[in-house]
């Protein structure tokens, strides 16, 4: 295991070149694509995110963390079909109309894949429809809905009522986050949870599991 | 009208409150374009400068946070950034007469730079660079550079700034634990700002008077520098569909006092501050007159 205590290093360190070769060498040595996954992208990613809500690390480290991971990744990709791979969940993710702010969307899209979550990723200024639509052709486990303004965090509650209208709000669990985003504010809109950071996001997805 | 720097050395300044807010209080939709409303609504934000006037502030920020080319291109208004700005300033200009400085408000570009993101720094110059021969062809008195969180995009605003020869101002956002979200500490970030010639530094945004005030103490420290601040109206509560926020004019009075104490030069507000927000902090201010 030398080789996957290395790519953790690696990855927490930001080294894509690194994690590269070290996944590489990882299925030479006839680990199995999952193994690497686990107990080496995803106990890496685990680290960064605990490091980054203690605010030990910010966030330029996550995202060189992050561009790590996906070339680990991107290597062990190609196999996770063929060796039957599983995700545990998947989750789609957003943020809402009118609302163009990405970095904390994207955080946690990172930290849900490093988790070993599918992530689908609508990307920034999501309707109502396009979320209800994501949710019907995707089946996800999880909506996700991200807003920086405190403008914007009212299009929360207005995607809720599309999921309701459309007879898919129980088909799925709703969570929240964002800076003007509370608890409070979950529970008054009738969201399933609540996520601080995007550490908090894993946290709460596991829990709703 | 007096030089804005020997005013400062003079006396605290107080700087107006919130704009974003203000605008939707005024009927703004949800994810409009702000700087849009200084051609499409200029009786608005002439509106909003005019309260702020009235409460007794002497610095008065234009409506151009966001009105650099990238953010523009959301609405497709990329092609609008100088003429936005030097509107802004002159609606400002118009509101402030001789007697109230006018400040243009330098946000963030809206993405991040090489290598964290894709924005290359010669490109965030020229959107910046942009903002700022507007600006100056307005009529402004100062530029203020806010709300940034990577020191590397406060520092290419800043030498962009600079070269127009007005006095500049910048603020940081922190909160992270007392650090902005990418990581900067407010005593780092102003002695870099310092060597970069900034005229005034500070913090903005992000959290409530009372986190911004161990901020600022920081920065004290650090610098000699005139400082700013400008605080939120605490963190935003929703009451039913609507947005509020909780800290009252009392409060950011009796944090102005110690703002002062601690020697900022520049108090105002930021997000949830309004025009009965300024009014307390410049009723405090006064007392405290030099």
């Amino acid at each position: 295991m030398d080789n996957i205590e290395a790519l953790r290093e690696n990855l927490i360190a930001g080294k894509a070149d690194e994690v590269r070769k070290n996944v590489e060498e990882a299925l030479s040595l006839g680990l199995s694509a999952q193994t690497i996954l686990n107990e080496g992208l995803m106990k890496a990613m685990d680290v960064v995110g605990k490091r980054f809500k203690a605010n030990e690390i910010y966030v330029p480290e996550v995202l060189v963390a992050a561009r790590a991971m996906h070339a680990g990744m991107d290597v062990l990709k190609p196999l996770f079909v063929k060796q039957g791979v599983k995700k545990i969940g998947k989750i789609v993710i957003g943020t809402v109309s009118g609302d163009l702010h990405d970095i904390g969307k994207n955080l946690v899209a990172v930290m849900m894949e490093g988790a070993g979550f599918e992530v689908v990723d609508l990307g920034v200024d999501v309707s109502s429809e396009k979320f209800a639509d994501a949710v019907r052709e995707e089946k996800p486990t999880f909506l996700g809905m991200s807003a920086l303004l405190t403008t914007t965090m009212l299009s929360m509650p207005k995607v809720i009522d599309t999921l309701k209208e459309t007879g898919l709000r129980d088909k799925v669990k709703v969570i929240i986050g964002g800076a003007p985003v509370s608890r409070e504010f979950a529970k008054e809109i009738g969201a399933d949870g609540y996520a601080d950071d995007a550490r908090s996001a894993v946290e709460i997805a596991r829990e709703l599991m | 009208m007096k030089d804005f720097l020997s005013s400062l050395s003079s006396q605290v300044l107080v700087c107006d409150g919130a704009m974003g807010t203000m605008l939707v209080s005024k009927g703004l939709p949800p994810g409009g374009c702000p700087e849009e409303w200084n051609i499409t609504h200029p009786e608005v934000v002439m509106t909003i400068h005019k309260a702020y006037i009235d409460a007794g502030c002497d610095i008065i920020e234009t409506n151009t946070f966001g009105a650099n080319a990238t953010k523009l291109a959301h609405y497709s208004l990329e092609k609008e950034a100088y003429h936005l700005n030097k509107t802004a300033v002159k609606l400002a200009r118009q509101s402030a007469g001789d007697k109230v400085f006018v400040a243009s408000s330098i946000g963030p570009i809206g993405e991040l730079l090489e290598p964290f993101g894709i924005l290359k720094k010669e490109k965030a110059y020229d959107i910046f660079n942009e903002m700022v021969m507007a600006q100056i062809e307005g009529g402004v008195d100062v530029i203020i550079i806010e709300t940034m969180t990577d020191i590397e995009e406060a520092k290419i605003a800043l030498m962009a700034a600079k070269k127009s020869g007005v006095p500049v101002i910048c603020t940081l956002t922190f909160d992270r634990g007392g650090r902005t979200m990418m990581g900067v500490k407010p005593d780092n970030a102003v002695r870099v700002l310092e060597d970069e010639g900034a005229d005034v530094v500070g913090a903005n945004c992000g959290t409530g008077p009372e986190d911004m005030l161990g901020v600022v103490e920081i920065m004290r420290k650090a610098v000699h520098l005139p400082l700013i601040a400008q605080p939120n109206a605490g963190i935003p509560r929703l009451e039913g569909l609507k947005t509020v926020y909780d800290v009252l004019p009392e409060v950011i009075g009796e944090y102005t006092a110690r703002f002062i104490e601690i020697g900022v030069s520049i108090v105002g507000g930021c997000c949830g501050t309004t025009p009965a927000h300024i009014k307390r902090i410049a009723d405090i201010v006064r007392t405290y007159q030099r």
